[in-house]
């Protein structure tokens, strides 16, 4: 969140810039600084939508030997630079300054002719050092992450071998499903891409402190309003909405990927219990995944196989599992050990649909668009192992593919403190048709800086009525 | 209405030994009546600690000792309205517990008492569990406690320590030193505030520092006139004498020579020659860092105590190192005689001038003497004035005071082997001759280095070039013509400076304007011998029709600046003037300026909804840029008035050399106009055909660089090599 201070300057009518540049160790120490040398435009993107969220450019005048592209010199591999631009305050003349981030810097180029100095380097956030763009590939043959390992100690124990020891990793609700083996010649970015994919509601990022982040991304249910018009309305340049018509789609149908079941038995009812027999399994083990099908949809299922005893069927999140009303239907489920308990894993293929069935939407199923439908498998929905995993997955998609389809761009006074996922609030001008006041998810900011630099910023329309579909409690 | 997220605000790193305050704010839904924090392992994520607190306030406070100290924790917060529903949690905060660093100022010498105008503040940090620092602030306050200098952020050095050099403290003043840091968790932490007095010697240079404006040539003269000439004697300690005049009050200092040898006490009767005082008598002298010319006023004012004695000592030669062989003595004695033809006996003094052969021969080149005055005694009072011009001797013997001698049981005022008024009977006044005075030609002996003083007690010493001057009865001031002067106030320094040549690294030129303080730093000079103490420069970048002050000032070892010496000069420039260190340029006829411009870059940009534009503009840049046009005429003309077609053609390729490299210059005017500029074009320079091709114009644009009193600006575009 801005101060008081950066929230006030960003609504002044006059504005005069600083830059300030710090140099840090990889223990985020700030070490020197490049001040006054900055010249050009430096830019800045933030997108939520890229593995690499934060970048930079800058071009510098080298004062002395120190900005060479040199070991122990200013512009070398083992440096971080953090970014901060100021606004002088009108009153005070104090300058406010904003951080801007934590990046490495990459590529550095120097210009050096009988008319120009000048040293350009791009600044990447610090997910490069673990992409392989900077770093991050593994030492040794090959990386497994065990089937069953819970997701945060993974993630945690993964950006460690990288070097991070600042973090905020949420709990997945999802151990991980199936063994993850990173071959030689992977990244550390590939074991987390992987984790992450577990479950789609998730995302990771580093933010402007160097701090690493897996966390659930904000729908912008019950979320604070970030930036209103009182400052919208002072900043406010052109805006452009967007409708990619090509790409909308309101009725989407996911399938993971089918499980290979080598043991298979049909349920025999028994009270609230379904009775199981397979002659290969010998005892009950962790991880036992076993296939079968029921003659009845029963309440409060147990599972007793081989007469090994009834163990309760339940779902991911601990509540008692809801079979489908068919006997057709071919299920499956896994023993835990830890718990004693069979987790349901839906379908033999996991099967997930959703439909944006808000009525205010503009892009409603029973609208007068009608069903514009998608059927999503294969590749990364390869990943999805359990049909309650589908159904997030789908409800995922739908939130991508139809209402961020509803989304604008607005050009305004740049205001640097600005950041993605953030809910805003904004009344577009519209002097011949009807002016709303709407929410919007921010998607990206593209920032410039100098005397004639704007931001671009992309949002998407949040109805605050739907379901966001990301809150597995209501899968 | 709902209830929103709550955002939990970020946590500096704190001390879990007490209390801490975690806040978060909620802005929009429903009145929070109640708040539920949760704190986790970062581990694990299994909770450490929750509460529930019913309030309005946006906080809750975590009591002490509740968290452990180097444990990484998160945290995060629900709200609830009135109907008791709760939010979404917030988003999560991670944070550390560390034990309170320590900060503090390693190096305040004993009692805060800095005894230099410069000191280099060391600030130490620790923390048990080793969490690092961000970075370091030193402010130094007056004992108003308003700020004097910040250091602004400080970064490590190799040593991974953080050092701060003040280098302008005032003596005799109290500050107050504070130091606050960050470490790379947030957590602030201020250093125990530290009082200093300062309080140091503060070394005087007497020198006049001699400036002169150039106004045809476009720069201001400065001389220096530092003579470092450390005295030695034989004394241990040194017997410095301090009297209150009982007529004026004031504190008379003298340095006491008088004091006869143990040797001398037992055998009084001894006669004292020439060549016999190196050993038995306390004396003090001076060897190095001046010149007595061949034309010289030497001056002295003492009380004597022996007659016969040499009390004063000129040589070309150092004579305890080198010996006599080849060199050249002036040797002054106090003598008493019955003058030829006369009946009474009188004092007076003999000069000789003794060369000596390199085989040891003497031979006598001077021999003049002085005034007669009545007999004198170990009280009296009295001026030794020699004179040379040319081979032209005065020796004046002048009697300040006179107090006779008493010899009288519980009275006597007579002292054991010095010489008395009172005559004795068994010792006889000579009878004199009549003197035959010798002045031979002796200035191939010249300079002379060496200069002794002894058998008397001695209130000043002075020798001048100026032969003009009256004789002194009190110690002058240093002037430019002054080559040795000493007052004995407590010292035997015989140069202008009051501190010995190892003591002094450097000197510093600094100017300023008139009633400006921000002085800059114009030139500076490693002090390795005395020479390097004399020297010349040209100062340039400085606005016409103003007042500058000049001050030369001493840095002694440890950077210990002395006090400054000032000299100002007013300033008038006649003509358009483009310099750097390199060259200097003076435009002449058909001189004109260009549109200047002040360029400041800026931006407007129209919101939709505002009536207003914002105005946008980079930083601080704000600068002329504009183009000079004018006529070079060779570098002699301004002398010679003559128009010399080679030195014009060197002048104006070394022009056009200087505007196409990257080197910064000044440009000064008759209007006060001076800018720090740079060539940011290609100079035009063509022959006049009007003149036979023989002079030549030359237009040129330029954009400013800085500002000629701005030290940071003089440094970067290399006009000065230092910032202080």
């Amino acid at each position: 969140m801005p101060s008081q201070k950066e929230y006030n300057v960003a609504k002044q009518t006059n504005r005069k810039l600083f830059v300030k540049v710090n140099l840090l160790n990889y223990n985020y120490q700030v070490v020197d600084e490049l001040s006054g040398v900055v010249v050009g435009s430096p830019t800045f993107t933030n997108n939520s939508s890229s593995d690499i969220r934060r970048t930079c450019s800058f071009s510098f005048v080298p004062t002395d030997k120190s900005f060479d592209i040199a070991y122990g010199s200013k512009i070398w591999l083992d440096k971080y630079i953090q970014v901060f631009v100021g606004i002088e305050e009108n009153k005070t003349k104090e300058i406010i300054y904003t951080n801007m981030g934590i990046y490495m810097i990459d590529n550095p180029s120097r210009v050096y002719s009988s008319n120009n100095n000048t040293l350009t380097i791009q600044g990447i956030d610090l997910m490069a050092k673990m992409t392989g763009l900077r770093n991050g590939n593994l030492v040794g043959l090959e990386h497994i992450i065990h089937e069953g390992t819970n997701v945060r100690t993974a993630i945690i124990g993964t950006i460690e071998l990288a070097g991070f020891t600042k973090y905020v990793v949420e709990e997945c609700p999802f151990d991980v499903p199936n063994e993850i083996k990173i071959d030689v010649g992977g990244t550390v970015y590939d074991i987390l891409k992987q984790l992450l994919e577990i479950y789609p509601n998730y995302e990771m990022y580093f933010d402007v402190d160097g701090i690493f982040h897996y966390d659930m991304i904000p729908s912008g249910k019950n979320e604070q309003i970030r930036v209103s018009d009182d400052l919208w309305q002072s900043v406010l340049i052109n805006y452009t909405i967007n409708t990619n018509f090509d790409d909308v789609k309101n009725d989407i149908e996911v399938f993971g990927k089918t499980h290979d079941i080598s043991y298979y038995a049909i349920a025999i009812e028994s009270g609230n219990t379904y009775n199981l027999t397979i002659a290969d399994v010998t005892r009950l083990r962790n991880n036992l995944k076993i296939g079968f099908t029921a003659p009845n949809k029963l309440t409060n299922p147990l599972i007793n196989l081989n007469s090994y005893g009834a163990k309760q069927l339940l779902e991911y999140d601990g509540t008692p599992a809801v079979l489908a009303d068919d006997t057709n239907v071919y299920y499956v489920c896994k023993y835990i050990e830890d718990g004693d308990y069979f987790l349901f894993m839906g379908e033999v293929t996991p099967h997930g649909e959703a439909q944006d069935n808000n009525p205010q939407s503009p892009f409603y199923v029973n609208g007068t668009m009608g069903k514009v439908r998608i059927v999503l498998q294969g590749g990364d929905y390869d990943n999805i192992y359990m049909s309650s995993l589908a159904k997030a997955r789908a409800d995922w998609e739908l939130y991508n593919r139809c209402k961020v389809k509803d989304s604008i761009n607005i050009t305004c006074v740049p205001i640097y403190w600005l950041d993605v996922n953030w809910l805003v609030e904004i009344t577009l001008p519209n002097k011949q048709g009807t002016e709303e006041t709407n929410q919007y998810i921010i998607k990206s900011i593209n920032t410039t800086y100098g005397v004639s630099a704007t931001q671009t910023i992309e949002m998407m329309r949040f109805y605050p009525l739907y379901e966001d579909g990301t809150d597995p409690q209501i899968i | 209405m709902a209830m929103v997220k709550p955002i939990a605000l970020n946590v500096n790193a704190f001390d879990a030994n007490y209390d801490n305050e975690f806040l978060f704010i909620v802005e929009g839904g429903d009145q929070v009546v109640k708040n539920k924090i949760t704190i986790r392992l970062q581990s694990d994520n299994s909770v450490v600690y929750t509460n529930t607190k019913e309030t309005f306030q946006l906080k809750q406070t975590v009591p002490a000792g509740t968290l452990t100290n180097g444990v990484y924790y998160n945290v995060y917060f629900n709200t609830y309205n009135a109907n008791n529903d709760e939010s979404e949690n917030s988003n999560v905060v991670p944070f550390y517990c560390y034990t309170t660093p320590s900060l503090e100022f390693s190096n305040i010498p004993t009692g805060g008492i800095i005894n230099s105008a410069t000191y280099d503040f060391q600030v130490d940090y620790s923390q048990l569990e080793g969490e690092l620092l961000s970075n370091v602030i030193i402010n130094l306050y007056d004992s108003g406690n308003v700020l004097v200098k910040s250091s602004g952020n400080l970064y490590p050095n190799e040593e991974n320590e953080y050092h701060f050099v003040f280098t302008e403290f005032i003596n005799d003043s109290n500050y107050i030193i504070k130091a606050t840091a960050t470490t790379v968790n947030g957590t602030i932490i201020n250093a125990e505030d530290v009082n200093l007095s300062v309080h140091y010697v503060n070394p005087i240079l007497y020198s006049n520092l001699l400036v002169t404006n150039n106004c045809t040539k476009g720069y201001n003269e400065l001389s220096s006139n530092v003579v470092i000439c450390d005295g030695e004697t034989n004394q241990d300690p040194i017997k410095y004498l301090h009297i209150i005049d009982p007529v004026s009050g004031n504190q008379l200092d003298y340095i006491d020579l008088a004091n006869p040898q143990t040797v001398l006490a037992q055998n009084p009767s001894v006669n004292y020659v020439y060549g016999k005082w190196e050993t038995e008598t306390d004396k003090v002298w001076w060897k190095q860092g001046y010149g007595v010319p061949t034309d010289f006023v030497f001056t002295t004012r003492l009380n004597p105590v022996r007659l016969d004695n040499a009390l004063i000592v000129l040589s070309n030669k150092d004579l305890f190192t080198d010996g006599y062989n080849d060199s050249f003595v002036y040797t002054i004695k106090l003598k008493r005689e019955i003058p030829y033809g006369e009946s009474l006996v009188k004092d007076f003094l003999e000069l000789e001038g003794i060369y000596t052969s390199a085989l040891g021969v003497k031979q006598q080149k001077v021999y003049q003497i002085s005034n007669y005055v009545d007999p004198l005694n170990h009280l009296s009072d009295i001026v030794i004035c020699f004179k040379k011009v040319g081979n032209t001797y005065t020796l004046t013997l002048d009697v300040q005071k006179r107090t006779a001698n008493v010899f009288k049981w519980g009275e006597s005022n007579v002292k054991f082997n010095a010489f008395t008024d009172l005559e004795w009977e068994d010792i006889p006044n000579t009878r004199g001759i009549n003197h035959v005075l010798v002045a031979e030609d002796v200035s191939e002996y010249f300079e002379l280095g060496f200069t002794m003083l002894t058998e008397g007690i001695y209130d000043f010493v002075d020798i001048t070039k100026d032969t003009t001057k009256p004789i002194q009865t009190e110690c002058s001031s240093w002037d430019f013509e002054t080559r040795l002067n000493c007052d004995f106030n407590d010292n035997i320094r015989g140069g202008n400076i009051d501190i010995l040549l190892e003591q002094l690294d450097y000197v510093k030129i600094k100017k300023a304007e008139k009633d400006s303080y921000d002085w800059v730093t114009i030139f500076e000079k490693k002090i390795e011998t005395v020479d390097d103490l004399r020297f010349m420069i040209e100062d340039y970048i400085m606005p016409s029709n103003t007042t500058i002050k000049y001050a030369i000032v001493p840095i002694l070892n440890g950077n210990i600046e002395g006090d400054y010496f000032i000299n100002e000069t007013d300033v008038k420039w006649s003509g358009v003037f483009i310099a750097n260190n390199k060259h200097r340029f003076k435009l002449y006829s058909g001189v004109t300026y260009g549109t200047s411009v002040s360029n400041k870059e800026k931006g407007l940009l129209q919101p939709i909804s505002g009536k207003y534009p914002i105005i946008i503009q980079n930083g601080d840049d704000n600068y002329i840029s504009g183009t000079v046009q004018g006529t070079l005429l060779g570098y002699n003309y301004e002398d010679t008035r003559v128009i010399d077609r080679a030195d014009v053609v060197k002048q104006a390729n070394d022009f056009a050399e200087m505007l196409n490299s990257s080197d910064a210059f000044c440009i000064t005017d008759w209007n006060g106009n001076v800018y720090i500029a740079r060539c940011n074009g290609k100079p035009n320079i063509s022959y006049v055909g009007n003149y036979g091709n023989g002079i030549v114009n030359i237009s040129f644009t330029f954009v400013e660089q800085g500002k000629w009193d701005n030290k940071t600006d003089l440094y970067n575009n290399e006009f000065i090599d230092t910032i202080d």
